[in-house]
């Protein structure tokens, strides 16, 4: 049985063959566009920024620095390119989650079921939509990504300490939103 | 139709990843302006913390604000326009540094408060405090052409020392008229200052015909044309109040 190789050692593969590159498509394109998709709130729109992510990441290869993990540096692509993408189209107003993207995500709502013991799992995901940005992405990180608070901190270039209280601070707000 | 994973892959297929030379090509440049940075504003801000401290403005408290708020104004504009650029630049670049975010806070504190005191002994060392104090002078001096140079409420005077006692203190300006300078307790030194007797003097203070009653009085490490330091000490007094 062959080895399963790691991100790392795929990344720095790349430089030489591409091939490896693809390994590491295979590995994350699909929950990086989910994560998009998440954060712009457009489904159509995030294949084109997930395949900007990926062009930019594999351009950019050479710059991966191995202390950090592959899969929180490419989240921090994406994490760029959303943030981006809604400055430039929602400047003036908060992202709207349409009929199209919550039935690409619904399966995700086990997970929020298991989280917060709620029935109703259509008031989370409108709760989830009245947080700031910051707050609903961190909160997706956590549940949605599972990543770890290392990965978090490296995504949202935050410091480490200060990822647990973040994250405590968005579920109350979550929580307070969803008893209104 | 293609799904996402080929299109991407089919995207990447024709290009090469920038080589890596490049970006450590760009790491080092980043960094050697960073360092030239980050030595300007430790330089710069120790000047300046040198110019508060070294005048001691929390002897007199009362005056202290008043005195921090003269200086502040005092310094040259250029001074203050150049440090602000570098504060806003290096603020960016420091922004782009990897991994400043996993920096301990209080690591960060510890540095930036380093850096301060150690832009404290350099700017000392170097003399660039007397240099900053003295630009602005130099400026007013030179616009006023050697006349009193007066501000909103007060009027500043820079003249030799030509009489020195302990009752009593004259001073002649660059324009040739003799002042006759009234200390009282209230008067701001430098801190550890002695005045001697053909030394050149800024008062800042208010006038009165041919007296000026000193509110700020420091000495000046430059040379004013035409005079040439008396190289006289005989049992002149050091005045310390």
């Amino acid at each position: 049985m062959s080895k399963k190789i790691s991100d790392q050692e795929l990344a720095e593969k790349c430089l030489k063959n591409s091939e490896y590159f693809n390994q590491l498509v295979d590995r994350y394109a699909d929950k990086i566009r989910r994560y998009i998709a998440r954060i712009t709130g457009n489904w159509t729109e995030s294949e084109d920024i997930t395949q900007d992510v990926f062009f930019k990441a594999y351009k950019n290869i050479a710059s991966f620095n191995p202390q950090m993990s592959f899969s929180a540096w490419l989240y921090r692509i994406a994490h760029n390119e959303s943030v981006n993408f809604i400055k430039k189209h929602y400047r003036f107003k908060n992202v709207e989650f349409n009929d199209e993207i919550k039935n690409k995500l619904t399966e995700d709502n086990e997970a929020l079921k298991k989280i917060f013991s709620l029935e109703n799992v259509e008031t989370v995901q409108n709760g989830l939509k009245k947080l700031n940005q910051k707050d609903r992405e961190i909160l997706e990180l956590v549940f949605f990504e599972e990543k770890s608070y290392i990965e978090i901190a490296d995504i949202l270039q935050m410091h480490i300490n200060s990822v647990g209280p973040t994250i405590k601070r968005a579920k109350n707000k979550l929580k307070t939103i969803i008893k209104q | 139709m293609k799904n996402l994973k080929d299109k991407i892959k089919e995207k990447i297929k024709k290009e090469k990843p920038n080589p890596k030379w490049q970006y450590t090509t760009n790491e080092i440049l980043k960094n050697l302006i960073l360092i030239i940075l980050w030595i300007s504003i430790v330089i710069g801000i120790g000047a300046f913390t040198y110019i508060l401290i070294h005048y001691n403005p929390w002897t007199k408290v009362p005056y202290a604000f008043k005195y921090f708020w003269n200086n502040l104004f005092g310094l040259p504009w250029e001074f203050m326009i150049i440090l602000g650029i570098l504060i806003i630049i290096s603020y960016y670049l420091v922004k782009k540094i990897h991994f400043i975010y996993r920096l301990n806070r209080w690591l960060i504190v510890g540095i930036i408060l380093l850096s301060l005191i150690l832009g404290y002994f350099i700017a000392e060392k170097i003399g660039i405090n007397q240099k900053i104090a003295n630009i602005e002078l130099i400026r007013k001096i030179y616009q006023s052409q050697g006349k009193l140079i007066q501000t909103k409420r007060t009027a500043i005077v820079i003249g030799l020392i030509t009489e020195i006692d302990k009752e009593k203190l004259t001073i002649k300006d660059t324009a040739g008229y003799n002042w006759s300078v009234v200390i009282d307790k209230n008067t701001i030194f430098p801190q550890g200052s002695k005045f001697f007797l053909g030394e050149i003097v800024k008062i800042q203070g208010i006038t009165n015909k041919n007296s000026i009653n000193a509110i700020i009085m420091q000495p000046l490490n430059i040379k004013l044309r035409g005079y040439r330091k008396i190289n006289y000490n005989p049992n002149c007094n050091d005045l310390k109040l």
